[in-house]
């Protein structure tokens, strides 16, 4: 009995001696492909994804960004109940069940997309039915929250995410970020588990974009492009606002315009940048630079006299032109006023073809500016020698081809003080990771004209807005205004010569003349009700240019009498004449010495605030307004004098 | 308690500590094992705050796109867009207006 009892006990010590090293064996003894089985099934990889980096402008202010979305995907092999599956799922997606059906009929099909891009409510929706067969992967949604502001510069994404055109194809590598596939360590209900921090770990978003452009200005700019387009029944247009100084760009805008949530339901032909992408003539508006050629290589003054033939002057076998006008003698600046072709072509020929065309050259045409976006044109700079016609053409802006921004870009060289400089739309860049900003600094690429030339430009080219010349309807109430019209022929496309009737009418100018803030170019392409850059460019110009003055802040400069002559001088020539001296030298009357300063309260019953304000512009009074309506009473009353401390009330009723 | 007691008490002793040792290595790798539960737990109720923040946001920029306040301006307010006319230049150097 014993000696059993010790058999089996050595039996059983034997078997457990056996499962001890069979367990030692596999827990000690490194073996290859038990770990890789076993990191199977207790590892899994997670994807972090980065979210796309926002785009905002200048002010901060939102212009793309990203947010989370998911899309419905099924495998029409393991649903079951097919019919009543869509019909659910229709009902949660806002489909008829027919469309969901479809897509999930076909059993030997072992993944089709059923939704993309729904909202999380949505997703969570069909997440509680709990079907077997459909999935949802969580992905991210661009969101464009202004639509159509700014949406050819901005571009967009395709529907997996990846950037298109504008902006976002530009920054794509800064925007995207990284994803990162991490390896975790997972329980048995498959949910990744802790370790050393390793699942917090937030993949870095991609970059943000802070833009130069103001979307307050842009907008403005759109719907005044947009109203000119209408109402001219024009093709298109295209406007651009740079900083005059840097050449930063504030707005860009083409006109007709699309939504950039929608972008792929647009054609590719409105979704263009037509700002940077497309090619004109310039015409008239080219003419500054052949005047500005001929000022740094000293050939005139802005006083020089040119004798413009009467309207006509005949080169080689072609006659050119002056519009509608036949003008004789004309000094450089009113050439450029009058928009004389005959003027500007003596000037190119008194330049010199090579001269010209290293003029042309060095303010940027023929080139690319190096501006920030994709799909910059070139424009084209026809190679030396230029035939006499040639020359002609190309000082009124014929024969020679620009984008809209190398032609505001080199109005900015004109009028900054000389300084040619690489346009650019993002301002600064943010890192995700650690928050710094990286500002970008403006590029100056060469200079053009010496700071006294380019007075000497800003001088002339406000003439153009003077009483009397083409862009007078560019004027804005307070503020001299610079610039130059062009109404350009737009070339065949299909062979040699212009389409009969078809103009481009461009305005290019800055504001305020003096110390230019602003350059604004308006184009628009094939206007039908009227054609000229006066009628159809400038008043656009005028709009923007007001607009974009009283935003940022500059005081209008009032060239009146009340901002030219002194102030005591005034008041001597308003005093009633009993008080005023018989005889009174100049040096007095200047210094107003001997003038007795008599002023009374203006009479400034029944007016409205508004009223009360233009009335009173000037003076120098302390207003105190109490009540609302119009002006009932005044202390002191009218035609008293004026308090010392230059106070008056105003009661409004 | 005698010396000899004390000295029977020791594997006693020894076993229990190991076990205790045993038990609190088990005890705290479960309550990492919890803490970490909790963890992902937050972190996905944070994701979703952040989300929710971020929709926000992008309903707070939808809501004041400039085209919206201008169509809202014009038809809720009777605005209109200001003409070169109304606009007032105030010049005077001492020109000082109290309400």
């Amino acid at each position: 009995m014993k000696s059993r009892i010790v058999i089996l006990f050595v039996g059983f010590c034997c078997l457990w001696g056996l499962l001890i090293l069979r367990a030692a064996s596999l827990q000690v003894i490194p073996h290859e492909r038990l770990k890789t089985l076993q990191e199977r099934q207790f590892r899994t990889v997670v994807t972090l994804q980065s979210r796309r980096g926002a785009i905002t402008d200048h002010q901060g202010r939102e212009l793309a960004l990203s947010t989370t979305a998911f899309s419905l995907y099924a495998d029409p092999k393991i649903i079951e109940g097919r019919r009543s599956v869509a019909r659910k799922v229709a009902k949660i997606l806002g489909h008829s069940p027919a469309t969901v059906y479809s897509k999930i009929k076909d059993s030997r099909r072992r993944f089709v997309w059923i939704q993309r891009m729904m909202d999380p409510s949505m997703a969570e929706k069909i997440k509680a039915l709990d079907i077997r067969g459909l999935s949802l992967v969580e992905e991210w949604r661009r969101i464009y929250p202004n639509e159509s502001v700014l949406s050819h510069t901005l571009g967009f994404l395709g529907i997996d995410g990846q950037a298109l055109e504008g902006l976002e194809l530009q920054y794509d590598e800064s925007l995207r970020g990284n994803q990162k596939k991490v390896m975790v360590r997972r329980d048995a209900r498959g949910r990744p588990l802790v370790a050393d921090g390793l699942l917090f770990q937030q993949n870095p978003d991609g970059h943000d974009l802070r833009l130069t452009v103001d979307s307050e200005l842009q907008y403005m700019l759109e719907s005044e492009l947009r109203a000119a387009v209408s109402g001219f029944e024009a093709d298109s247009a295209v406007g651009i606002v740079l900083d005059a100084q840097t050449s930063a760009i504030r707005a860009m805008a083409t006109v007709p315009t699309f939504d950039a949530n929608k972008a792929m339901k647009t054609g590719a032909d409105t979704r263009r940048n037509r700002a940077i992408t497309d090619l004109m003539e310039p015409g008239s508006t080219m003419k500054p630079f052949v005047i500005a050629g001929a000022l740094r290589e000293k050939k005139l003054q802005p006083n020089s006299k040119y004798f413009c033939e009467n309207g006509t002057f005949k080169i080689a076998d072609r006659i050119i032109r002056d519009d509608q006008h036949k003008f004789g003698w004309l000094s450089v600046s009113e050439i450029l006023s009058f928009s004389s072709n005959i003027g500007t072509t003596k000037i190119a020929f008194q330049l010199g073809e090579e001269s010209l065309r290293r003029t042309l050259s060095d303010f940027g045409f023929g080139a690319k500016l190096g501006v920030d976006l994709p799909g910059e044109a070139r424009g084209s700079l026809l190679p030396l020698p230029w035939r006499s016609h040639l020359l002609s053409n190309v000082s009124f802006g014929q024969g020679v081809s620009t984008t809209a921004l190398q032609v505001a870009n080199a109005y900015a060289a004109a009028v900054n003080g000389g300084m040619l400089n690489s346009p650019y739309i993002v301002d600064a860049v943010r890192d995700s990771e650690s928050g710094l900003l990286k500002e970008i600094a403006p590029k100056p690429i060469r200079r053009v004209l010496t700071p006294e030339e380019s007075a000497q430009m800003r001088l002339m080219l406000a003439g153009v807005a003077a009483p009397g010349g083409t862009g007078v309807a560019a004027n804005v109430n307070g503020f001299i205004v610079g610039g130059k019209t062009g109404t350009a022929q737009k070339p065949n496309p299909k062979g040699r010569g212009y389409l009969p009737g078809a103009y481009i009418s461009s305005f290019a100018g800055f504001i305020p003349a003096h110390d230019p803030r602003f350059v604004i170019y308006i184009a628009v392409d094939q206007p039908r009700k009227a054609y000229y850059a006066s009628q159809v460019a400038a008043p656009i110009f005028a709009k923007i240019a007001s607009y974009a003055v009283r935003k940022s802040g500059v005081a209008p400069l009032l060239l009146s009498e009340r901002n030219l002559v002194r102030k005591k001088s005034r008041a001597v020539a308003v005093a009633p004449a009993e008080d005023a001296p018989d005889v009174m030298a100049a040096a007095d009357l200047l210094n107003g010495k001997a003038a007795k300063e008599v002023e009374i309260v203006p009479d400034l019953s029944k007016l409205t605030l508004r009223e009360v304000l233009r009335r009173v512009n000037g003076k120098e009074l302390q207003l105190k307004m109490l009540g609302r309506g119009v002006v009932s009473e005044t202390i002191p009353a009218a035609g008293e004098p004026v308090p010392a401390d230059r106070e008056i009330t105003v009661f409004l009723r | 308690m005698n010396r000899v007691t004390a000295q029977a008490l020791k594997p006693f002793i020894s076993v229990m500590l190991i076990i205790m040792t045993l038990f609190g290595i088990v005890f705290l790798q479960m309550e990492e094992r919890r803490n970490g539960y909790a963890l992902l737990k937050l972190r996905r109720e944070h994701k979703i705050l952040l989300e929710e923040k971020r929709t926000r946001e992008i309903q707070l920029a939808k809501i004041t796109r400039p085209q919206l306040l201008e169509s809202m301006a014009h038809s809720r307010f009777t605005l209109k867009k200001v003409q070169a006319s109304q606009i007032i230049h105030l010049s005077g150097e001492g020109l000082k207006v109290v309400r």
